[in-house]
């Protein structure tokens, strides 16, 4: 597959992630609201991602 | 009982107690040093479980080939736990630069499908085992989109060699959120090259939507479109998913439960 079909694909993703991750206009082709339902599924993903990452889980916590 | 359970340290105790009863089990690749992976799931590798690296970052759908370093991430993570296989997603994760932390729909173009096919033969040559591919959830669907799901998985595991991780709870979703006829996805996916089976719980959202989260009990279409996958396919191994609201024991168990009894066609679907 050619360099400029890669790099076509890859700016279609990146406006829709645009549009998902920083509130973006929706990209050519979408309609407006086709992407509020996803951009809270990701907003919720991000929060979550980032809570579990933040906090250490042992299996074996330390006594207190 | 061809059941199995994530692992996730939240679950970790409920698969040691069931550890006899589950067949197989998976952990997500990113979450842990694979030079480092917890001693319990070692030890159920060690034990004779089949265990599955579960990679999320991967993207196989982006327009760039799949990072090196990831993949070798995963090709340790593979022989730590000396795992048959590994499983990825058909789908991305970022673009311009930003992650999103999500599976997002792969645009089903013919451009777009010869990427991800150069994409999952390259990963595929870096890996120590076998890749295994699934089916994803879509939040939305693309305006560009030409080709049916079904050719496009189909065509991905035809060109490539991989199997398919068949997410029956991602094609119920599928299915109530975009009409999706899931019977003849099935009907049109090569149910032979299942590797395995997941399954996970939704939720209905007051914004109409069927959320896959992962977080709450299963819900009867997927318990539905479970029951026909397993007389399709009644040897695959079938893993229940859970990534929150992890509840007692018990909940789980009853759900393992509720699965083997699916599976084994004692349980009544609607």
């Amino acid at each position: 597959m050619s360099l400029d079909a890669r790099k076509r694909l890859a700016a279609r993703e990146g406006a829709v992630v645009a549009a998902l991750t920083e509130g973006g206009p929706p990209p050519a082709g979408f309609e407006p609201k086709a992407l509020e339902i996803a951009a809270r599924v990701v907003a919720k993903k991000i929060e979550r991602v980032g809570r579990k990452r933040s906090r250490s889980f042992s299996l074996f916590p330390a006594k207190r | 009982m061809n059941v199995g359970l994530a692992w996730r340290p939240e679950l970790a105790w409920t698969i040691e107690r069931n550890r006899e009863s589950l067949a197989i089990t998976e952990f997500v690749v990113e979450n842990f040093d694979a030079k480092a992976l917890p001693r319990p799931l070692l030890d159920l590798a060690r034990g004779g479980m089949t265990v599955v690296p579960h990679g999320i970052g991967l993207s196989l759908g982006s327009g760039d080939p799949p990072d090196r370093a990831r993949l070798d991430r995963l090709a340790r993570a593979a022989e730590a736990v000396s795992a048959p296989f590994v499983s990825e997603h058909i789908a991305f994760v970022r673009g311009g630069g930003r992650e999103t932390e999500h599976l997002l729909p792969v645009p089903r173009t013919r451009e777009a499908l010869e990427i991800v096919i150069e994409n999952v033969r390259e990963a595929i040559a870096r890996l120590p085992v076998p890749l295994v591919l699934e089916n994803i959830a879509h939040v939305f669907e693309w305006p560009e989109d030409e080709i049916e799901d079904a050719e496009f998985v189909s065509t991905v595991l035809r060109e490539t060699g991989a199997r398919l991780l068949l997410d029956v709870a991602n094609l119920a979703a599928n299915a109530r959120n975009f009409g999706w006829d899931a019977m003849c996805w099935l009907d049109r996916v090569p149910l032979d090259r299942v590797a395995y089976v997941h399954v996970a719980g939704g939720v209905s959202g007051c914004d109409g939507f069927y959320h896959d989260t992962h977080e709450h009990s299963l819900a009867e279409p997927a318990l539905a479109l479970l029951a026909e996958v397993s007389a399709r396919i009644p040897a695959a191994p079938i893993l229940l998913e859970r990534d929150g609201n992890y509840g007692t024991r018990e909940e789980i168990e009853a759900e393992l439960a509720a699965i083997a009894g699916v599976t084994r066609g004692t349980r009544r679907v609607a």
